[in-house]
């Protein structure tokens, strides 16, 4: 018997083996109805009344005021961008970011625990002040979320609207988010460990890669012992080096890239790019979060072994600089 | 139907032909309920493996049923409408419950069985349970309740190449703890 076959006849032995009343949760039920009938037959009498006083108050403070009505239309606050990082404490301890795309929001974690990987991004849709998104509906989430944000100074916070996802809203709402500052990475050449197969398997696994995939995507890495990758930025030119073992560097990826901020570089363009990074930089070392990969060359979408190639070179280490 | 007379009289009285209306509803609402609630609730249950809180979960959605009984029975599948409601009731529960705190969902985390641990023979109830609730979820209703993966996307509140990682992922996860071979097709 077949895995799919096996699995419809054990899940329908199991359904059956669940011993049901169906009387008693009837009775529940058409009792609960009728409850909630009582109830909503109150609620319309109990806004009417709380309508009527309303409107006579209103009445009288205006007559009593002489003034002309104004007219306000209210005009939301004009919506986040950028990036934001919050340091959030307890069970998501570490500095988190957000980051507000012209239609997709991001948040990169501080590591792999809290949310299983280290990004997820979705839509988001921000008007009247109010923010809503589905992020983390892949992972801890089920549908989407609504909050209200409050810029003040150069900080943001969140109030939590409409949302069942206890993650998403202690994540928005736990602290406050302030633009990323820092060192902006500059010019100059950068440099990995060695890298073992296996290390590139643990990122590629943690970034939610199964291990079926990893092992056919590491195939053209089998025979080698470790790999150090060299990241060469200069002149407007993004270039990426491969060496295996004591093999001399090859090129494994060039193109033009933009350092948006403190804490985002852009490269590569289409067909092959946008790919927006996350980056830390202290001065001496860069690490990376491949936030998006835009990478569609020669099919609409992404190839598995385009992420899987951004994700091992950029995440399994730090880089660190070694010439200006 | 109560009839409220709370207010001295001046509550909404139905008139004979609404409360004929009425009963007829009720009486139809019986009938499909005792039609269609053990198979909601075990629906229900195979994503929770929680008897009680599934048949909770299962009186609510009812009950949200009942309330707009009226509109839903005009449906070409109330049946359908009323599961829906009840799976995304349970998936919402399911998630609260899992994600109640991260360190739990951590502990849980390390708790699952590792590739090494290969579950006894035929223990499917405790290789179910292991999954994750998404992938839980997608295999409940892709294998149990016969649904495309429009319908489990639908279930989860995410995009169909999404659910289809999850259905994939759980078979994959069920073949490794199952001893079985995970290369059928799926989807």
């Amino acid at each position: 018997m077949s895995l799919d076959d096996r699995l419809r006849a054990d899940l329908a032995e199991m359904a059956r083996t669940i011993d049901l009343t169906v009387e008693p949760a009837l009775e529940a039920v058409l009792e609960r109805g009728a409850g909630s009938d009582r109830r909503e037959r109150m609620i319309p009498r109990v806004l009417a009344a709380a309508a009527a006083l309303v409107l006579v108050f209103g009445t009288v403070a205006w007559l009593l005021s002489g003034r002309e009505e104004k007219v306000h239309v209210t005009v939301g606050p004009p919506p986040p961008s950028g990036t934001y990082q919050a340091h959030l404490a307890g069970d998501l301890a570490g500095t988190w970011r957000i980051r507000f795309g012209a239609s997709s929001m991001s948040v990169v974690a501080p590591d792999s625990r809290p949310l299983g990987t280290r990004v997820a991004s979705a839509p988001y849709d921000a008007r009247g002040g109010v923010l809503t998104t589905s992020l983390l509906s892949d992972g801890p989430c089920s549908g989407p979320g609504s909050y209200r944000w409050r810029a003040g100074g150069d900080r943001l916070r969140f109030e939590v609207v409409d949302d069942v996802c206890e993650v998403r809203v202690r994540l928005m709402t736990s602290a406050q988010w302030s633009p990323v500052r820092g060192a902006v990475l500059t010019d100059g050449t950068y440099l990995t460990p060695r890298l073992t197969p296996d290390r590139l398997r643990e990122t590629a696994v943690a970034a939610g890669f199964a291990d079926r995939e990893v092992d056919e995507l590491l195939g053209p890495l089998a025979d080698a012992t470790s790999v150090q990758y060299t990241l060469q930025i200069s002149g407007g030119s993004w270039v990426v080096f491969e060496a295996r073992d004591q093999d001399a560097p090859a090129v494994g990826w060039s193109g033009p890239y933009n350092v948006v901020d403190a804490a985002t570089v852009v490269a590569g363009q289409p067909p092959c790019g946008p790919i927006t990074y996350d980056y830390r930089y202290d001065g001496r070392q860069v690490r990376f979060v491949v936030v998006e990969d835009e990478c569609r060359e020669g099919g609409q979408t992404l190839p598995s072994g385009e992420l899987f190639a951004q994700v091992t070179i950029y995440q399994s280490a730090a880089f660190t600089k070694v010439r200006p | 139907m109560a009839v409220d007379e709370t207010l001295g009289g001046r509550g909404v009285r139905p008139s004979r032909a609404e409360r004929a209306l009425t009963q007829t509803a009720e009486s139809d609402f019986t009938a499909f309920f005792r039609a269609e609630y053990a198979r909601t609730a075990r629906t229900v249950c195979l994503v929770l493996h929680d008897q009680a809180r599934a048949e909770e979960i299962t009186q609510d959605a009812f009950v949200q049923l009942l309330r707009c009984w009226e509109k839903v029975s005009g449906y070409e599948q109330p049946a359908a409408w009323v599961r829906r409601v009840a799976i995304r009731m349970a998936v919402r529960s399911a998630k609260r419950e899992t994600m109640r705190s991260l360190l739990e969902w951590r502990s849980r985390a390390v708790e699952e069985p590792a590739e090494d641990l290969p579950l006894p023979h035929g223990d499917m109830v405790a290789a179910v349970r292991s999954l994750p609730t998404n992938q839980r979820v997608a295999i409940v209703l892709h294998y149990y309740e016969d649904r495309p993966v429009a319908d489990i996307a639908d279930a989860l509140g995410c995009a169909p190449a999404t659910a289809r990682v999850h259905l994939y992922k759980a078979r994959q996860r069920l073949a490794l703890l199952l001893g079985e071979e995970g290369n059928d097709v799926v989807g």
